[in-house]
């Protein structure tokens, strides 16, 4: 166990080394990314054989790729000759991945069909064990893929805990067809701070009122719709901590408070929502909906790398200590009419994004907070809010007031169990 | 016919910059119609504008709420504000499909400097906007921004583009 590491995470605070060290930026991506379980896309992103994304995961370049035999892979994005990426796009459709270097042709299932020339190599040269290799553990639960890329990186059912399907669940049953379409494009932003700002900062109900007063004050003045009730200290928001670093925001105590929110954001037109409701109930029956109501949306964090804000996919991909991408993916509601999904992308651009009005406050918050941390003299940072107040609820999970620190202090406790080598 | 000469919408677009540049909200706002559409796409130039986010896709509603945000001094993004000067060149105007010819389309290039926290950054693309003859002069019903890295890792766009 790597007890300097341990050190730097208390339980009520954090050194602020964790935010601003390039040699323990260099262990997360080693011991968090490379070693352990990340999210890596979404299967209705590649719904036709041969439908393929690249992502990097950590620093490794992966072919996320639906094959002809219409298997979902994840394929490591390098030659086996010498080592070019073989898919140098973003996106598209392959049969094939032909590296430019020398023309090794790989199908998209990975194995290597073709090699120029191959009369130069000796009698025992096999292809068949030189295909692009495949990630070493995949795991799959709601079309949500994830990925490990060490052999030993645990199993996907106990990284992936109930807690955390429960959340995917929520995500995706919101919707009639019980699926949600990944195909609404992608913001992808970066800003000048560490990754673990965002994490925290998924989780921080605290901030909202704040950092978002220009957003909420003129929805309010437009709708009459106080966003602003979800922060306050005296909320009945809850926050619970769903074990392995994950962690979720509880909105029953508020839906039940002051009606459901399942499409969250537009409040400048009137709902379209008897429609989607009456869809919901034909999908699921009366009590299921209103439990999914209740519920609705998903507010959940992933560890390490995924997030669930409403509509929203967020994945994180540090890039250095100090600067984070931030790839952003709204999520239709399969089954759901074009206006309920059209209103969902519209409040979605209205926060998110590179020119939305919430996010890019965050960002900015980000790079002020990277900033301050240079600061020595008293090097901790607190996540103290609530200490003390936790409570066991009803599903058995530690759970606190929305606003307190409960979340950052999960996903710490988790960070340090991985950084020393606790878990 | 068109009855919108090249040069007036030129001056047009150089007026519209000016106002972005110097982030006046309200007279940038002014230029609108009430039937607007400022689209900003994201991901590619051509997409399906309901079921495909974009960067910004804003009716006049949402113009007012954006320029009220950059008023309400809590845009931290925009706080410090972007130092910004553009250059709009390339304009050409399409033959109208307007029979009364009040309306053109013009076709531009654009390249913005923008100036924070000690960075430099450019954005630049190409813009389509949609002007038509009022009393009050010419007024933008759409502008259309493809901007040439809208499907690339994007860092601050909150000033007016």
């Amino acid at each position: 166990m790597d007890a300097a590491l341990a050190d730097l995470v208390l339980p009520d605070r954090v050194h602020s080394s964790v935010y601003t060290d390039h040699a323990i930026f260099e262990q997360e991506i080693e011991r968090i990314y490379h070693r352990g379980w990340t999210f890596v896309g979404h299967e209705s992103e590649i719904p036709l054989p041969g439908d393929y994304r690249t992502r990097d995961v950590g620093r490794q370049p992966v072919i996320f790729v639906r094959s002809s035999d219409g298997e979902v892979r994840v394929l490591m994005n390098r030659c086996s000759h010498r080592g070019a990426v073989v898919c140098p796009y973003e996106r598209g459709n392959a049969g094939f991945f032909t590296c430019a270097y020398h023309a090794w042709s790989y199908r998209n299932t990975g194995s290597l069909a073709v090699v120029p020339y191959d009369e130069r190599y000796s009698d025992d040269f096999d292809k068949t064990l030189l295909g692009l290799r495949p990630a070493p553990l995949v795991g799959r639960y709601r079309e949500f893929v994830f990925v490990c890329l060490s052999a030993d990186g645990g199993s996907f059912d106990s990284y992936l805990n109930a807690g955390a399907r429960r959340e995917l669940d929520l995500f995706t049953d919101i919707a009639p067809g019980r699926r949600v379409s990944v195909t609404a494009g992608t913001h992808k932003y970066a800003y000048d701070g560490n990754w673990k700002l965002q994490v925290e900062n998924n989780l921080d109900a605290y901030h909202f009122n704040f950092v978002h007063r220009s957003f909420w004050q003129i929805q309010a003045k437009r709708s009459g719709v106080r966003m602003d009730a979800l922060g306050t200290g005296t909320s009945v928001g809850r926050i619970r901590d769903l074990g392995n670093g994950h962690v979720a925001w509880d909105y029953r105590p508020l839906n039940v408070k002051v009606g459901p929110r399942a499409i969250s954001g537009d409040t400048r037109t009137p709902p379209v929502q008897a429609e989607y409701y009456a869809a919901l109930i034909a999908a699921h029956g009366t009590e299921k909906t209103a439990e999914l109501m209740t519920a609705a949306p998903a507010h959940a964090f992933i560890f390490p790398n995924l997030a669930l804000i409403g509509s929203q996919i967020r994945v994180l991909r540090p890039q250095r200590v100090d600067r984070t991408e931030v790839h952003v993916y709204p999520s239709l509601l399969v089954g759901a009419s074009d206006e309920v999904n059209e209103r969902r992308v519209r409040a979605h651009e209205a926060f998110y994004g590179p020119a939305g009005g919430g996010a890019t406050d965050d960002f900015e918050i980000f790079a002020r907070v990277q900033k301050g941390l240079q600061s020595q003299v008293d090097p901790w940072v607190l996540h103290n809010r609530g200490v003390g107040h936790e409570e066991i609820d009803a599903d058995g999970f530690v759970s606190a007031q929305i606003t307190d620190e409960l979340g950052s202090r999960a996903v710490f406790r988790r960070w340090r169990d991985v950084m020393s080598g606790a878990s | 016919m068109i009855s919108i000469a090249r040069r007036e919408a030129a001056d047009f677009l150089y007026l519209e910059a000016r106002l972005a540049d110097t982030h006046a909200y309200d007279e940038w706002f002014a230029l609108w119609t009430d039937d607007a559409l400022y689209w900003i796409p994201c991901n590619d130039d051509v997409h399906d504008q309901r079921l495909h986010v974009s960067l910004v896709h804003e009716d006049h509603e949402g113009l007012v709420d954006r320029i009220a945000r950059l008023k309400s001094g809590a845009a931290w993004a925009q706080d410090p504000k972007s130092r910004l000067a553009r250059v709009v060149s390339n304009i050409e105007l399409a033959a109208s499909d307007d029979a009364s010819a009040t309306e053109c389309v013009v076709h531009s290039t654009f390249n913005i400097t923008s100036s924070r926290r000690g960075r430099i950054e450019v954005v630049a693309g190409r813009a389509v906007h949609r002007l038509r003859r009022t009393d009050d002069g010419l007024r933008m019903v759409s502008k259309t921004v493809l901007l040439v890295d809208n499907d690339e890792v994007m860092s601050n766009l909150t000033f007016l583009i």
